[in-house]
């Protein structure tokens, strides 16, 4: 940077300068302090579009959201899955942020998956479980109100994987499957990750399976704390000052108070992550890379990726550094090209769903897609 | 005692002495600004020291103060002073057990057992032995954190003087401040030596929790109170009972049909 030469004038002007942006800062500070007071927490709802619990199975439920149009014809009801690092609430954060009332105003009859809040209780609870027996009874069960006939799936991140095992092994089931920021080659492309991209995965390489099964065994499941503080730290300077300069720079609006707001209720509400499962999370899937290998089998059936057979469309976020590009789109590698739509959305991970731009790119391609491939 | 989230604890602390640094580093910055605009102020001491020869010198012209001050007894007594206030600073203390408490810990665990005999002593050297690992662990992730800072000050300082906040954009200094903190920890969290220290702390961390619960077990059964194993092992026999009770219930309905 070059530097002026100071003198009486330019000292004069700079000191301005600084004391302005100064007394800015500060005012902007007073205003977001102002305003938090002025919002207690009932104010922050998230996850409000009516919906009534149809199914369950142990702490496993599926809800199903209250029309607000008239249905698509021959549109299959949808179940929503996302994983168990954060919750399902994220696809619905605010009224006009919401995939849910997107889809339900383009009339699609909307289900989803809720896994709970496990407990120790749940720890031995594998994938397998969590595909073959919770995934599928729900899926099962939407069959049946479907008078049999398949379904779309739309599995998100860690649910998406789940979804994609399971299309593999009953492909019967589903008429179509859409997934989102989904991992399916867990090694990806690390000579060629950007700074920040792919940390889970340089993490997780580095540690042993022992030393993995140790971390977790010790608190029976990989509690949310721990997932959070793992996530705060793939962005570390955004995390450490999200409080201080990320309000400051909110200068006090209710309504950009009120969505960072109902953004950090969303990330506090992180539940544990069954121990077994997490354990064949990191080992088997990001350590081992055992999906694309063909090695992943549940109940003896090897999951087999190219045994998918309906419409798939693939949403990744161009700036994910959770799930980076080169994890998500290999799965192109196993479907029909005819069968195969992908949108790359100019965002990063949680973006995808709750970016003001997503309402129309991530949304309304999922609409275009179904209305294409579906009816 | 530390709790079952220690390692999580351990990580936290670190974030927030990262975030320690960060307002330091402000600090930091924000002192540099002071003194892009205002001269240089005396340390309390300096200034006493020149207020006093000026009061001598007031009322004796003639004597130079100043030659009493580069006496030898008055470079004795700084450098006692130096030494005593020494050890008030944390950063003089010892954060880690010394290597001869290691070796006293591992004979006492390693001492042959005979049967008839109990060895509290045995499980409380062992869990010393991993306090002492995590303490380590700790020590050497937060090493790698702070030079991890320091680099990025560095870096920052290169590209940012104090003359160069004379042009006054405080804003612009504390954006490239956190742009340049944030590359620097982005890059650091890739490196081996972070890995390697992240790796090591979530390890000592959970060897020490589960020593802990073991030991705590083991009161737990004296007492005749049920233990976190026990509840785990009916837990597990509660689960395979429940996948088999599902299995069957498929194969019925299969063979049903």
């Amino acid at each position: 940077m070059t530097t002026p030469k100071q003198t009486p004038d330019n000292f004069s002007q700079a000191y301005n300068t600084a004391m302005g942006q100064l007394m800015d800062a500060g005012v902007n500070t007073l205003k977001s302090s102002e305003m938090l007071n002025a919002i207690s927490d009932t104010d922050v709802q998230i996850a409000t579009t009516p919906s009534d619990v149809v199914f369950q199975i142990d702490k496993v439920t599926v809800s199903r959201y209250r029309p607000l149009a008239k249905p698509l014809k021959g549109a299959p009801p949808v179940l929503i899955a996302y994983g168990l690092f954060g919750r399902q609430t994220m696809i619905d954060l605010q009224q006009d942020r919401s995939l849910v009332r997107n889809l339900l105003e383009a009339g699609i009859d909307v289900h989803v998956l809720d896994w709970g809040n496990p407990t120790r209780a749940d720890q031995f609870t594998t994938i397998e479980d969590m595909i073959d027996i919770y995934l599928r009874d729900c899926v099962e069960y939407l069959v049946d109100y479907n008078d049999g006939k398949p379904i779309t799936m739309f599995g998100i991140c860690e649910g998406g994987t789940l979804s994609t095992c399971l299309a593999a092994l009953a492909p019967d089931l589903f008429k179509g499957l859409a997934l989102a920021i989904t991992p399916i080659d867990f090694k990806g492309d690390p000579e060629n990750f950007w700074r920040g991209e792919g940390f889970l995965n340089q993490w997780l390489s580095n540690m042993s399976k022992e030393e993995i099964d140790n971390m977790i065994d010790v608190h029976g499941n990989m509690p949310g704390e721990m997932s959070g503080v793992m996530f705060s730290a793939l962005t570390p300077m955004n995390s450490m000052t999200k409080y201080n300069l990320g309000l400051q720079r909110l200068q006090g609006d209710r309504d950009a108070t009120l969505n960072f707001l109902r953004m950090e209720k969303w990330i506090a509400d992180r539940p544990d992550h069954p121990g077994a499962a997490a354990k064949q999370w990191f080992n088997d899937f990001y350590r081992e890379n055992k999906l694309v290998k063909g090695e992943f089998s549940v109940d003896g059936q090897a999951v087999n990726l190219s045994h998918i057979d309906c419409p798939v469309m693939n949403i990744y976020a161009l700036q994910d550094h959770i799930v980076p590009i080169s994890c998500t789109k290999p799965l192109s590698n196993y479907i029909s090209p005819k069968k195969y739509t992908e949108i790359g959305f100019p965002g990063g991970h949680v973006g995808v769903f709750v970016s003001r731009k997503a309402q129309g790119v991530v949304a309304g391609g999922l609409i275009d897609w179904i209305k294409k491939t579906q009816v | 005692m530390a709790d079952k989230n220690d390692g999580m604890d351990a990580m936290m602390q670190f974030w927030k002495q990262g975030q320690d640094s960060f307002f330091d580093a402000q600090r930091e910055m924000a002192e540099n600004f002071g003194r892009a605009f205002a001269p240089k102020p005396k340390d309390p001491i300096s200034q006493g020291v020149e207020n006093w020869q000026n009061f001598v010198r007031a009322w004796a012209p003639g004597w130079d103060p100043s030659a009493m001050m580069a006496s030898s007894v008055q470079s004795n007594f700084d450098k006692q002073k130096d030494a005593y206030f020494a050890l008030f600073d944390p950063s003089t203390w010892m954060t880690q057990a010394p290597e001869q408490l290691r070796s006293i810990l591992e004979s006492v665990a390693n001492m042959p057992q005979l049967a008839d005999l109990t060895y509290p002593q045995i499980g409380a050297a062992d869990q010393w032995q991993e306090m002492i690992d995590f303490q380590e662990a700790s020590s050497a992730f937060g090493k790698v954190m702070q030079e991890a800072w320091s680099r990025a000050y560095a870096t920052y300082s290169k590209h940012f003087s104090v003359d160069d906040l004379k042009a006054g954009n405080v804003t612009e200094a504390l954006n490239a401040w956190v742009k340049t903190a944030n590359e620097e920890l982005l890059d650091t969290q890739s490196s081996t030596e972070f890995m390697a220290a992240q790796r090591g702390l979530i390890q000592a961390s959970s060897n020490l929790t589960k020593r802990q619960a073991k030991m705590a077990e083991a009161w737990g059964e004296k007492l005749q109170m049920p233990t976190r194993t026990e509840i785990d092992d009916l837990t597990e026999t509660v689960h395979k009972l429940k996948r088999e009770l599902r299995k069957l219930k498929k194969d019925l309905r299969a063979a049903q049909k």
